[in-house]
């Protein structure tokens, strides 16, 4: 008996309000996987995203997760199989860091009497986890933008789902907060066996740091492989409309636009 | 006032207020506890004071002799209790009642709504109940039933009815912003203002009474209005606090509780009608009463932290608490509006709070 993958999207149509955004999408996310989805800004990316969450229905196909068809799970059962960690979130009050980790253990805790003990031994060990130890106590409207997107990262890792959804994680991240995250995203995929897929822009990032790449284009899965096939300079060119150069740096390449050419782009 | 961490902090030094601070946030049960302890003394001294001043030994004991029948070895006369039991007594309750319903309100619609600006009539609630008060007034009907006329039953209908139509007409899309909703609360507010506005100069000799309702008071409580007041507006507040897990989740915003685990669609609907139902049963009541509903939340969330596990129970004794001190104010003052006094007095108290918080509050 082969095992159920942990996302499977089955010829999916996914929009808002009857409007299309991605088109006739199939992938299949087996358990344990780490997968970078890459393309163009407006590309549908979030939209498929949103869709494996089940905030966005699919007008078309069907989507599933841990072999359960999402539109018959409750929100709780969806949380507590799935994270999601969202490009930006805004608080209308005042909150401490550990305040806002602590939501990730909404789905876990007791409705009534709230966050019980191993809520917060889990809320403690997503702090350290992510390096937030220093942060404890602080108002978390104070923060940098990266620091808040590591309170977001430590957010989802304290709701301790199989699998881990992020929304470009790293667009407001210094260099070493970037390379620190994705440690972090492998270490959590190796050690723990999340299921990890991040949408990335970093093409570089996506190459470094995740075996298979998904390229998203004009609502469709475009290509699906390793990334050494995906992001070919040919396909770059194609989709990104920018000619790269593509520099070996030793077992990895490195994709930049070719200065030359830019300007016939 | 019950914020016992602003009033000791500001006697102390800076090292030692940090860890009062420290201290209040991290025990909200013990706060909620000086808190109800505060509406229990404050409401004995209300009943306490007035043209004819009575001991709280004498207050006590005729409470005490009511509810239990038990005698506590105090002597008083019959017109003492007549004071207690048939005129204060009943208006310090009443003004708990919708002290605390205002102030949940007031918490509930900040969180729904994720906006520090909203309070308890943000979504047309007043000018609904305003205008079916004046509507009332203003017929030449007087129909009174256990002490509730038209004024009371058309505020309450009128409160709900505009909550209604704000919600129908905003169109709200599952996983979207607030945004849309207040907009239209705003516009719908603005439509039934103006309709309560023209029944006022139509009004004639009523207007002076559509007037004492627009500014609230508590003069005509009495033990059969607050019986239908107390259920609505207890039940409502556990609803709400049985509900604190979506408010939380909504600290990120709608689609960020959604992946939290929270059904927003369904708890912003539970959670709009419950508050706007607490509301109503407050404003039916007392009239429209401003400030309690906008403050109290925030003066509560500087003390405990945001989480509306707290926030709702300790919102709802400080709601109290203020109102009955308001009022007693507003009774000693000669008979002022209670809402006068709960501005004039708790403004400058939240300028103060604001001031002293530790972070800003930016939008």
């Amino acid at each position: 008996m082969s095992p159920v993958p942990a996302i499977e999207i089955r010829s999916a149509t996914i929009g808002y309000g009857g409007r299309p955004i991605v088109l006739a999408a199939d992938l299949v996310v087996a358990e344990g996987e780490r997968i970078a989805i890459v393309g163009p800004n407006g590309a549908g990316k979030s939209t498929l995203l949103r869709g494996i969450a089940g905030i966005a229905a699919p007008l078309q196909g069907e989507i599933r997760i841990s072999g359960m068809a999402v539109r018959d799970l409750s929100r709780e059962a969806i949380a507590r199989r799935l994270a999601v960690v969202p490009q930006l979130a805004t608080l209308p009050f005042s909150a401490r860091v550990e305040e806002v980790v602590a939501l990730g253990r909404l789905a876990h805790e007791d409705p009534l009497r709230g966050p019980g003990p191993a809520d917060r031994a889990a809320v403690a060990a997503a702090m350290d986890r992510v390096g937030l130890g220093r942060l404890m106590g602080r108002d978390a409207r104070e923060l940098s933008l990266g620091e808040r997107q590591l309170v977001l990262v430590a957010v989802a890792i304290a709701q301790a789902s199989p699998i881990i959804i992020l929304d470009e994680p790293t667009v407001h991240l210094d260099i070493r907060h970037q390379v620190e995250v994705m440690d972090l995203l492998v270490d959590l995929n190796v050690r723990d066996g999340t299921t990890v897929l991040a949408v990335l822009h970093d093409l570089n990032l996506a190459v470094r740091y995740f075996p298979r790449i998904v390229l998203v284009a004009g609502g469709r899965i475009h290509a699906d492989g390793i990334p050494a096939e995906v992001l070919s300079a040919s396909r770059i060119q194609e989709v990104f409309g920018v000619d790269p150069a593509i520099l070996p740096m030793g077992p990895w390449s490195v994709a930049r636009p070719a200065p030359a050419e830019r300007a016939r782009a | 006032m019950t914020s016992v961490p602003a009033d000791v902090a500001l006697r102390m030094e800076p090292g030692r207020r940090e860890r009062v601070r420290e201290l209040v946030r991290r025990h909200p049960r013990a706060v909620f506890g000086t808190a109800v302890a505060a509406v229990i003394a404050v409401s004995i001294v209300a009943v306490g004071l007035g043209s004819v001043g009575i001991a709280p030994g004498e207050t006590i004991g005729i409470v005490v002799r009511r509810l239990v029948g038990l005698d506590l070895g105090v002597t008083w006369t019959p017109a003492t209790e007549a004071i207690v039991w048939e005129l204060r007594l009943p208006r310090v309750l009443t003004a708990a009642t919708v002290g605390a319903g205002l102030a949940v309100a007031g918490a509930t619609f900040q969180g729904l709504l994720r906006n520090p600006l909203a309070d308890p009539y943000v979504l047309g609630t007043a000018s609904g109940a305003g205008l079916g008060a004046a509507i009332a007034l203003v017929l030449p009907i007087r129909i009174v039933f256990i002490e509730f006329g038209l004024v009371h039953a058309f505020a309450f209908v009128g409160a709900l009815a505009s909550v209604t139509v704000v919600y129908r007409l905003s169109r709200l899309s599952p996983w979207s912003g607030m945004t849309n909703i207040v907009l239209t609360g705003y516009a719908v507010g603005a439509l039934l203002a103006a309709g309560l506005s023209m029944a006022m100069y139509l009004s004639g000799s009523s207007l002076r009474q559509i007037f004492a309702f627009i500014l609230g008071g508590f003069e005509a409580a009495s033990w059969n209005r607050l019986a239908l007041a107390v259920p609505l507006v207890a039940l409502g507040s556990l609803a709400i606090l049985f509900r604190a897990r979506a408010l939380n989740g909504l600290l990120l915003g709608e689609e960020a509780a959604g992946h939290l685990g929270i059904n927003v669609p369904r708890e912003r609907a539970l959670l709009l009608a419950l508050g706007s139902l607490v509301t109503a049963a407050a404003v039916a009541v007392s009239g429209l009463i401003g400030f309690v509903g906008l403050v109290v939340p925030h003066v509560v969330r500087l003390t405990v932290g945001p989480n509306a596990r707290a926030v709702v129970p300790l919102s709802a004794a400080v709601g109290a608490a203020l109102l009955i001190a308001a009022d007693l104010g507003a009774r000693l003052l000669g008979d002022i509006p209670v809402g006068v006094v709960t501005a004039l007095f708790g403004a400058p108290f939240f300028l103060l709070l604001l001031r002293r918080a530790q972070s800003g509050y930016e939008l």
